[in-house]
C-alpha cells in the first residue's frame, strides 16, 4: 500500500511552473527520501501536500484514496506531519508544554501529568530515550530538540512524518542517533519521508529515492540499485565529480616561507567548548583543514583568531598575525592587516537577512576608503562594485536589490564569499563553505578556494566534511576535546584513520 | 503592635497597589499574547471616568465597575482594531489611544456636569469600602492559576513566544491576541474604576496620573509572570503610600521636605529599579511583532 501518492501534481505561480507533472509514491511503512537542488520543487510540493498551496491540477492520495487536504491542521488529522528543519519550539517553554500544545488532554486546565504519562509510553514505543519533560527546550541540544519535534508527531498520532533536512544542524553523532530512531520508527509501522540533499545519507538509510529536477519527476531508484553519481547526474542534469578535479598547483617555496599566522600554545576558557593548548603555523599557498567532531574547539577556536579582544578574559597563549602581535584585537584590526573572514553560520553571523545585497557587501566595509568619503557611503561604487562581483561569482538572482534572505543558501554564500575576498586578504579563515549548499555551487566554491590557494593566500578552512577537507587541504589538524590531538600531512589523508582520530582514537 | 504594622502599613499598600495590580496583570496577558500595551493608561483614565459617572447617577458602586470594564474593553477593542486588524504600529496606536483616552473626560464632564474635567462628589455611602481589595486577590489568584496552569494560559504564552508553532498546532493566533487585549481592557478599566470610586470619591483631571505606566514597568520587572508582577506592584504601591505619608513631615532641619520633591519618590524609584532591572528580563519574543 501506498502511504501517500503524487498524481501528476502541477502548480503554477504567474507564469512560473514550480511542480510540472510531479508523480511519485511512497509506500506505507518505509524511509522514502526526497532530493533534489534548491528551487527543484520539493518545498512546494510538501506545501501543495499540507494544503499550504492547492495545485492547479492533479490529485494526491493517500492511503491509495483520493485526498483532498485544505489546510495544514487538516493534514495533521489526517496523519501528516512535518518536522520544519527550522524547529518550531519556543525556547523559554518546556518539552512537554512544546509537544502537547494544542493536544492537551484537560478540558480547562492543561492535564499535565496525564499527557506525561502518555508521552513516555509512546518514547518508549518508539525507542526514543528522553525523559527532560519539565526543562526548558533552549536548555536542550538541537539533536535533542529535533527529539522533541519528533515526538510531537508521534504525539499527534501521525503515520507520515516528513522531516526536512533533519541532519543539516547535527553532529555526526546525532545524525547517527536520528537515523537508529528513524529506522525504529519505520519497524513500529510509521512511514518516513527525507527530504535531503545530502546523497550519501539518503542512500545509506532510505528504501526508495526520488529525484526531483525543476518541479518534474526525475525518476525514483531503490537506494540498493543506484549510487551517489547516478544520483547527482539526475539531480543536476549532468556529471558532478566528488572530488576536486581542478588544477592544483604547487605554491612555490612554501615550505621556506615565513608563516602569516603564528598560534602559541592557546588556551581559551568556556564551560560549553574550551581550546587546550593549540598551537600551528600557517603559511602562504597552502590550505591548513581544521576537523574534528562539532563541539571539539574548532568553534572556538574560530571565534577566538577572528575576534581576540572579546575572548581577552578567557585567553592565554600567542597570537601572530601577519609578523604583528594581534592577540587583543578587534576583528576591524584584522582585517585592515588582512584577513578574510567567512563565518561559520552565514544566517545568523554573515549576512542581514532583510537588507540587499549591495547592503550586505558593504558590511565591515563601511570604512574602507574604496566605499566611503568623509563619513558617508559611496552607495554608487558600492552597487556597482556589487554587480561586478555578482557576476564574477555568478551569484543568482543576478540583482543588487535583492535580500539576501531570499536567495538561496548556495547564492549566500557566494556572496559571503564574495565580500570576503574583496579587500584582497592575505590569510582567509573560511568555515563551512558548502553547509546548505547544492551540488552545483559546492564545485564552484571549491574552485574559488583553491584559486585563492593557487594565488599564494593563506588558508584556514573549517568544516564538519571530512570529505571536503580531504579534497581541497595541504595540512589538516584534527581537533578532540578542545585540542589538536594530531597532525595529518596530504599524502596521509585516509578517512578511516582521521575518523578514528575525530572519535578520540590515536592514528 | 502587629495588628498596627497591618492596619498602618500592610493595609493601605494593597489598597493603593490595586488599582496597579488589575492594570498590571491586564498589561501581562497582552503582552504575552505578543501586543504591547501602553495604552494602559487610557484605559485605566477612562474606566476611572465612567466608573465614577455610573456610579453617581445610579448611587451604586457595582454598576460603576462595570461600567468602567466596558468603557476600558471598548477602549481596548479599538485598540486591537487598529493593530491587529489594520496592523498600525502598536507603539505608535497605543500613545494615539492614550492621547485619545485623556480627551474624554473633560469633553464629556462639560456636556454633563459643565465641567472641566471632574465629575460630582459621591457620597460614601455608594463607594466601595473593601470589595475592590477581594476582587483584586481573585483576579491575582486567577490570574496565576491560569498562566501556569491552563490550556488558555498556555496557548496564550505561545502567541507572544512562538506565534508559529502555535499556528501550525491548529490554534489561531490572531484569536489569542485578541483574547490578551480584550482583558487588558477589563482588567484595565476595573483598575481604573478602583481609583475614582474606591480610593476617592470622584474623578478627578488626569487622575490615573503615570499609573499605567507603572503598572507596564511592573510587568516588565515581574518578567511577564503574575506573581513576580504583582510583587513589582506592591513595591510600588508601598512607595506610593511612603510619599503620602511623608509629605509634610519633617525630615531634618526646621521645615517639611517641599511637597513636590517627596511626589516624584514613586517615579523616581520607578526609574531607578527599571534601569537595574533591565537586561536581566527577557521580553516575550515575538511582542510588538507583526504576523
Amino acid at each position: 500500500m501506498n502511504a501517500i501518492e503524487f498524481r501528476k501534481i502541477t502548480k503554477r505561480f504567474g507564469g512560473f511552473t514550480a511542480n510540472r507533472d510531479l508523480s511519485f509514491s511512497v509506500k506505507k511503512g518505509s524511509i522514502h527520501g526526497l532530493i533534489g537542488e534548491n528551487g527543484a520543487g520539493k518545498s512546494t510540493a510538501m506545501k501543495v501536500l499540507f494544503g499550504i498551496h492547492p495545485a492547479d491540477s492533479g490529485e494526491i492520495l493517500i492511503e491509495d484514496r483520493p485526498a483532498r487536504i485544505t489546510n495544514p491542521v487538516h493534514a495533521m488529522k489526517t496523519g501528516i506531519g512535518m518536522v520544519h528543519q527550522h524547529f518550531m519550539l519556543a525556547g523559554p517553554e518546556t518539552v512537554l508544554d512544546n509537544i502537547i500544545l494544542g493536544h492537551e488532554p484537560g478540558r480547562v486546565f492543561v492535564g499535565r501529568k496525564r499527557a506525561e504519562a502518555e508521552l513516555r509510553s509512546i518514547a518508549k514505543t518508539y525507542g526514543l530515550d528522553f525523559d527532560r519533560w519539565d526543562r526548558p527546550v533552549s536548555e536542550l541540544s538541537v539533536g535533542e530538540q529535533q527529539r522533541v519535534e519528533i515526538l510531537k508527531l508521534l504525539y499527534q498520532r501521525s503515520k507520515v512524518l516528513i522531516l526536512d533536512e533533519p541532519t543539516a544542524v547535527l553532529t555526526p553523532q546525532e545524525v547517527k542517533d536520528l537515523f537508529g530512531n528513524l529506522i525504529r520508527l519505520r519497524e513500529e509501522g510509521k512511514t518516513i519521508i527525507l527530504i535531503s540533499h545530502k546523497l550519501k545519507e539518503v542512500l545509506g538509510y532510505c528504501d526508495e529515492i526520488t529525484v526531483i529536477r525543476r518541479g518534474e519527476t526525475v525518476g525514483t531508484r531503490k537506494a540498493s540499485e543506484t549510487d551517489e553519481a547516478e544520483l547527482a547526474r539526475m539531480m543536476v542534469g549532468r556529471d558532478v565529480s566528488f572530488t576536486y578535479q581542478g588544477e592544483r598547483k604547487m605554491f612555490a617555496g612554501t615550505a621556506e616561507m615565513r608563516p602569516l599566522v603564528r598560534v602559541e600554545g592557546l588556551s581559551i576558557e568556556s564551560t560549553t567548548e574550551p581550546l587546550r593548548d593549540v598551537s600551528f603555523e600557517l603559511k602562504p599557498g597552502e590550505i591548513l583543514g581544521v576537523a574534528g567532531v562539532q563541539g571539539n574547539g574548532q568553534s572556538t577556536l574560530l571565534r577566538a583568531l577572528a575576534h581576540p579582544a572579546h575572548h581577552r578574559s578567557r585567553w592565554s597563549g600567542g597570537y601572530q598575525f601577519n609578523g604583528k602581535d594581534h592577540s587583543e584585537s578587534d576583528p576591524i584590526t584584522l582585517r585592515n592587516d588582512g584577513l578574510g573572514l567567512v563565518p561559520e553560520d552565514r544566517l545568523s553571523e554573515g549576512l542581514l537577512l532583510n537588507q540587499d545585497m549591495t547592503e550586505n557587501f558593504l558590511l565591515g566595509q563601511h570604512e574602507d576608503p574604496r566605499y566611503s568619503k568623509n563619513g558617508f557611503l559611496l552607495r554608487a561604487k558600492a552597487r556597482a562594485v556589487t554587480e561586478s562581483k555578482i557576476k564574477e561569482f555568478d551569484i543568482r538572482p543576478p540583482y543588487t536589490t535583492v535580500w539576501t534572505g531570499r536567495m538561496s543558501g548556495g547564492n549566500q554564500q557566494k556572496l559571503v564569499m564574495a565580500r570576503a575576498l574583496d579587500p584582497g586578504p592575505t590569510v582567509l579563515y573560511i568555515a563551512h563553505p558548502t553547509r546548505g549548499v547544492d551540488v552545483g555551487a559546492i564545485e564552484k566554491i571549491h574552485d574559488a578556494i583553491v584559486r585563492e590557494r593557487n594565488r599564494g593566500k593563506a588558508i584556514l578552512l573549517f568544516s564538519s566534511e571530512l570529505d571536503e577537507l580531504i579534497d581541497l587541504c595541504d595540512r589538516m589538524l584534527v581537533f578532540y576535546n578542545g585540542g589538536v590531538r594530531a597532525e595529518f600531512a596530504r599524502p596521509e589523508f585516509d578517512p578511516w584513520t582521521i575518523g578514528r582520530v575525530m572519535g578520540g582514537g590515536d592514528r | 503592635m502587629l495588628e498596627a504594622v497591618f492596619s498602618n502599613w500592610i493595609l493601605p499598600t494593597l489598597r493603593v497597589s490595586t488599582p496597579l495590580i488589575f492594570a498590571a496583570l491586564g498589561g501581562m496577558w497582552c503582552e504575552r499574547s505578543g501586543v504591547v500595551q501602553i495604552g494602559l493608561e487610557g484605559i485605566m483614565l477612562v474606566g476611572a471616568f465612567f466608573a465614577a459617572v455610573v456610579t453617581h447617577s445610579t448611587q451604586n458602586p457595582w454598576w460603576g465597575l462595570g461600567a468602567g470594564m466596558v468603557a476600558g474593553l471598548v477602549l481596548s477593542l479599538g485598540y486591537g482594531l487598529t493593530v491587529l486588524k489594520l496592523k498600525a504600529n502598536q507603539i505608535v496606536a497605543g500613545t494615539a489611544f492614550n492621547l485619545f483616552a485623556m480627551g474624554v473626560p473633560p469633553f464629556l464632564s462639560m456636556i454633563w456636569y459643565d465641567s472641566t474635567g471632574s465629575t460630582p462628589v459621591i457620597p460614601s455611602e455608594a463607594l466601595f469600602r473593601s470589595a475592590p481589595l477581594f476582587l483584586m486577590v481573585a483576579s491575582v489568584v486567577l490570574s496565576a492559576v491560569f498562566y501556569h496552569r491552563s490550556k488558555f494560559g498556555l496557548r496564550v504564552r505561545f502567541a507572544g513566544e512562538h506565534p508559529k508553532a502555535l499556528e501550525s498546532a491548529g490554534i489561531s493566533v490572531q484569536g489569542k491576541r485578541w483574547q490578551g487585549i480584550a482583558l487588558s481592557g477589563m482588567l484595565a478599566g476595573l483598575g481604573g474604576a478602583t481609583l475614582s470610586i474606591y480610593l476617592a470619591s470622584s474623578f478627578s483631571r488626569n487622575m490615573s496620573s503615570g499609573r499605567g505606566f507603572i503598572a507596564l514597568a511592573a510587568v516588565i520587572l515581574g518578567k511577564w509572570l503574575p506573581i513576580p508582577t504583582v510583587v513589582a506592584c506592591l513595591l510600588f504601591g508601598f512607595t506610593e503610600l511612603l510619599q503620602i505619608r511623608l509629605q509634610g513631615v519633617v525630615l531634618w532641619g526646621e521645615r517639611p521636605v517641599p511637597v513636590q520633591w517627596i511626589q516624584i519618590l514613586p517615579y523616581l524609584i520607578t526609574i531607578v529599579v527599571l534601569a537595574f532591572a533591565m537586561g536581566r528580563t527577557r521580553a516575550p519574543k515575538a511582542l510588538g511583532g507583526v504576523e
